[in-house]
């Protein structure tokens, strides 16, 4: 999958494109766990390219807040289509996961 | 157009061969020009269950094949998915807990959450050792989601 990536002060803007379904979930953590672990700490992940997340796209965005925490760092998602944001408000995800309707709300929030 | 069109194939278990179904999903929905709730609501279930059956179904190493029948029309959509693995009837299971915190939070269970939360009809029978699982969803017309 397509991810792009765009530092903007000390905040890291992640923007996976397309589907974060079984298979490519897989590579999607790959990729933040690299960031982490480069020391990006406080990350955006720009929904507005994908039009799909399964349960396996949750397990991603929960262990990057996850690993995260400790750190000291902070994961903030943004720009949710209303079909993606339906999986994490049903899932209960929504609630524990700081998610903004916009690029410029999720960076303002460091 | 036509009142409703299939996916019939045969994938391995292996998570790779799930594109080859998304790929022709894509397709299908491009042509009938379903919302995209309702695109996403078969992904959703297509991925979900057959990830499950992939990745849970099989207690040895060896090669299996897996049915996959999509029906795909204006106002519904129907998944067949049949396989040799154990006996598994996923229409029984218990829902994924979705009320735990984030740090005490199973996802196991969740994926099989999301397809009981989408679909109007889950059966399952054991046929020759194997699972025949099916399942429906139904909208009230062809732009709703």
């Amino acid at each position: 999958m397509d991810i792009n990536e765009e530092q903007r002060g000390d905040v890291l803007i992640v923007s996976p494109q397309g589907r974060v379904d079984s298979v490519s979930s897989g590579e999607l953590e790959v990729k933040l766990l690299s960031c982490i672990d480069g020391g990006s700490h406080r990350m955006v992940i720009d929904f507005s390219g994908l039009d799909f997340v399964s349960s396996s796209g949750l397990r991603v965005f929960l262990m990057t807040a996850k690993k995260l925490k400790p750190l000291g760092g902070k994961v903030v998602l943004c720009s949710l289509a209303p079909e993606v944001k339906e999986v994490f408000e049903v899932s209960g995800f929504a609630s524990m996961l700081s998610i903004k309707s916009n690029l410029d709300d999720a960076v303002a929030e460091f | 157009m036509e009142q409703e069109s299939h996916i019939i194939l045969q994938i391995k278990n292996e998570l790779s061969e799930l594109k080859v179904v998304t790929d022709q999903l894509v397709n299908l929905i491009e042509r009938y020009q379903l919302s995209k709730q309702q695109s996403h609501d078969i992904f959703m279930v297509v991925d979900e269950l057959l990830s499950n059956i992939i990745g849970h179904a099989y207690a040895d190493d060896k090669a299996h094949f897996i049915d996959v029948e999509i029906t795909v029309a204006n106002n519904m959509f129907r998944l067949l998915t049949r396989d040799d693995g154990v006996a598994f009837d996923m229409s029984a299971e218990r829902d994924a807990d979705t009320s735990s915190d984030l740090e005490n939070r199973a996802i196991g269970g969740l994926g099989l959450f999301f397809v009981k939360k989408i679909v109007d009809k889950m059966t399952y029978q054991r046929e020759d050792d194997k699972n025949v699982l099916i399942v429906e969803k139904f909208y009230l017309d062809d732009k709703s989601g």
